[in-house]
């Protein structure tokens, strides 16, 4: 979205204004078309309501942006399929055969479409997270090479507290991403192979692991469960001083003040502090080590692949179906997600310079070191951790206090039982109160 | 011959006939019915249904009330809040009161009418504000409290981060307790009484703790019943501090009732259940004021 201004201020730090020049320059070569942008409030679950409220009226725009997947709007019929389209030239790159072919390898394919297997988005960024190391703090504690395995990524962090500093934190320490990495650290292919038979589609959907976790396949029982516990415990002692799990962790000031030795960010939140002036040191990258069977027997030895998945999609609604504008919406689409013009939007000079979903845009520099992830992803199998809001939130407090020396271990995996079994029927049961008879899981099938 | 018209004096107020002041008094009691009445009334029918907000509510009689027994974080909160009321009861009267005295006996009218504007500046400021305050005031890292302590060779605390300190860097955070009205409303109590009973006093060679013991006390006991209900109502209620600054953690340590309804209203879609807490508070309240209106006022003839 363009900013109301290009006049940089606290309200307004990073202004763009690309879209609106693009918009102008298609208009142009579409005489009697016109693109109007329309205002949407940047709460989530404002912006949720809105799409919802809109598509209820009719009055939803042609042209929406949403989360990868677009399961939510499709299975409401409110977004276009894009299948047909995405196998036609983009006329604004020469030499293209099939739009499809311009995005990055994955960005279109399971497990980033939808359940039903259509794909009804297009991408536009990425997003991605990392372990982001102050170069400064680096050099000062004699570290000349990145860790290759979870042994020698905690022996850097050790170096690190013994120079002085804070070796660990992030904002991404409070959300599922632990739970991700891990599970890809301690992946078990055979629970996967278990879980992802009502949908088999390379991913879990939230039935599926309800039902795993209620036929006891999934769980607090597992090993991988308790060697996350017993290795996330070791790795706290690094996490910075007064860390939290349950408040949302400030960890991007003690960065700029250049206390923080690592930090797990998203690419956009390192460029906070990327282009803040104050910030006097260099800043490097390097993804997660691999946990071997030296450091835990659950360990799948794998190196973890970088956590990335398109973030800004694109989706066509209903209502350009309604209005015959399908083909005008996806030549809009098509002139957007040329690379020169995806360059043009995604590394605008004055904006945050995220990576591009789509292949050939060149980089801002900094993240140049970064952009060889593999977005197709392997099967991603989450530490199970809580199945409703509430059970989930449980975990977390117990898990901090088993992190804090509070609790021991057999105490935290007694109390996680426990709210493991709350969290399966609280699943169930609000699944089975949703209005939407359709929408309700048959555990018949189970 | 036609005699003029007597007038009657006009006056600038008419006395309003009782049933014109009840059709003026009724848009602020509709009103009030509909902001402060009806939603309370509300939650306490909705105490007894499952309710997620959204989907139609289902009758589950005494069920709510009957989890409370068994909901091992609420009845964590309720020992967390026990100790935040008794903290807040004893802290936020004997604060207040010694710090009105000590005003009191100033000589300088002067000197006590500044004393007792510095009081009031600060109610100006946002609890919010206060609150971020005090978040940058405990941060382990490059906090105030720990830059201070560090000066004295005391190591850095994780103040709202350690279970066994978060509760108590909560209760801590109104330092030194003699913000708002509470001392202007002890002092009030005070002026109350007359000169006469203190140059008796002084004529019977009372000190200054004889007097504040046997005459202040007793005289501003009415003052002190009204800040032990609001002080109460208030370390009940309130969980601002909780969800701004840790949410109820680490782990449980801070989570008080309030903050648990709230969790489950707007986080868990559990608003039948939170709305069973939300009475038992009210209940609480309620019987907690009972009880201090009831303390007796000691016979000051």
């Amino acid at each position: 979205m363009p900013t109301e201004t290009m006049e940089v201020s606290d309200e307004n730090p990073y202004p763009r204004k690309a879209i609106q020049t693009l918009a102008q320059e298609w208009m142009w070569m579409h005489p009697g078309v016109r693109i109007e942008f329309t205002r949407v409030s940047t709460d989530q679950s404002a912006y949720i309501s809105w799409v919802n409220t809109q598509a209820a009226g009719g009055t939803i725009p042609e042209i929406i942006f949403w989360w990868p997947g677009g399961d939510y709007l499709a299975q409401r019929g409110w977004a276009v399929s894009l299948d047909e389209f995405l196998a036609r030239p983009n006329p604004y790159v020469r030499g293209n055969t099939a739009w499809r072919d311009l995005f990055l390898a994955g960005c279109l394919e399971p497990p980033h479409v939808a359940r039903d297997g259509h794909c009804y988005h297009i991408p536009f960024d990425l997003f991605m997270s990392g372990v982001f190391y102050n170069k400064h703090i680096f050099a000062e504690a004699g570290i000349t090479g990145l860790p290759k395995d979870w042994e020698a990524f905690m022996a850097l962090q050790r170096r690190i507290r013994e120079a002085g500093y804070e070796p660990f934190w992030g904002a991404a320490m409070w959300s599922m991403w632990p739970h991700a990495l891990f599970g890809n650290l301690l992946y078990d292919e055979a629970v996967f192979d278990k879980l992802d038979v009502l949908y088999p589609n390379g991913r879990l959907e939230p039935e599926e692991e309800v039902r795993g976790a209620f036929l006891g396949i999934t769980g607090t029982h597992e090993l991988r469960f308790h060697e996350f516990l017993r290795l996330m415990k070791e790795w706290s002692v690094y996490w910075k001083r007064g860390f939290s799990l349950s408040k949302n962790p400030e960890s991007l000031n003690l960065s700029r003040l250049g206390k923080l030795g690592m930090s797990w960010e998203s690419a956009g939140g390192v460029s906070l502090y990327r282009n803040d002036p104050g910030v006097d040191f260099d800043i490097g990258f390097f993804n997660f080590c691999p946990i071997t069977t030296k450091t835990s027997p659950a360990g799948s030895g794998k190196k973890p692949p970088l956590q990335a998945w398109p973030g800004t999609c694109f989706y066509l609604t209903r209502s350009a179906e309604e209005k015959g504008l399908v083909d005008l919406c996806v030549d809009w689409l098509m002139y957007l997600t040329s690379p020169e013009n995806a360059e043009r939007l995604t590394q605008e000079e004055t904006a945050l310079k995220v990576p591009s979903a789509v292949a050939g845009v060149r980089p801002d520099p900094s993240f140049a070191d970064i952009l060889d992830y593999d977005l197709k992803q392997e099967k991603r199998l989450l530490i199970p951790w809580g199945l409703s809001a509430e059970s989930a939130d449980n975990f977390t407090r117990i898990f901090e206090l088993f992190l804090l020396g509070a609790l021991d271990e057999d105490e935290t995996l007694e109390r996680m039982k426990k709210w493991e079994k709350i969290g399966i029927e609280q699943a169930i049961r609000n699944n089975q109160m949703l209005a939407n008879e359709a929408d309700r899981w048959d555990m018949s099938k189970w | 011959m036609v005699k003029p018209a007597t007038r009657k004096p006009r006056r600038l107020f008419k006395t309003v006939r009782p049933s014109r002041a009840h059709l003026y008094l009724a848009p602020t009691f509709m009103l009030l019915g509909v902001f402060c009445y009806y939603p309370p009334l509300l939650a306490f029918a909705r105490s007894f249904y499952t309710w997620n907000g959204a989907n139609a509510a289902t009758w589950c009689g005494l069920d709510n009330f009957r989890f409370m027994l068994n909901d091992e974080v609420l009845l964590t909160s309720v020992w967390n809040q026990i100790k935040i009321v008794l903290f807040a009861t004893v802290v936020g009267i004997s604060a207040p009161f010694i710090a009105a005295e000590l005003i009191f006996n100033l000589h300088s009218a002067r000197a006590r009418y500044w004393y007792r504007v510095l009081l009031v500046v600060p109610m100006v400021v946002p609890g919010v504000v206060l609150i971020l305050l005090w978040q940058f005031i405990y941060d382990p890292n490059v906090g105030l409290l720990n830059a201070l302590l560090g000066h004295f060779g005391i190591g850095a605390q994780a103040w709202l981060h350690d279970p066994k300190l978060a509760l108590w860097a909560i209760m801590c955070m109104g330092f030194p307790f003699v913000g708002g009205v509470n001392v202007l409303i002890i002092l009030a109590g005070l002026n109350n009484i007359g000169t006469d009973v203190f140059d008796a006093a002084r004529i019977d060679g009372v000190g200054f703790v004889q007097r504040m013991v046997k005459i202040d006390i007793p005289l501003v006991m009415g003052q002190v019943k009204l800040l032990l209900i609001m002080v109460t109502i208030g370390a009940l209620n309130g969980y601002g501090a909780q969800l701004i600054l840790t949410d109820g953690g680490p782990g449980y340590s801070t989570m008080v009732p309030g903050l648990h309804m709230y969790h489950q209203a707007f986080l868990f879609d559990r608003l039948g259940y939170a709305c069973a807490i939300g009475l038992m508070l009210f209940l609480v309240i309620l019987v907690l004021t009972a009880f201090y209106m009831g303390i007796k006022e000691p016979d000051t003839q």
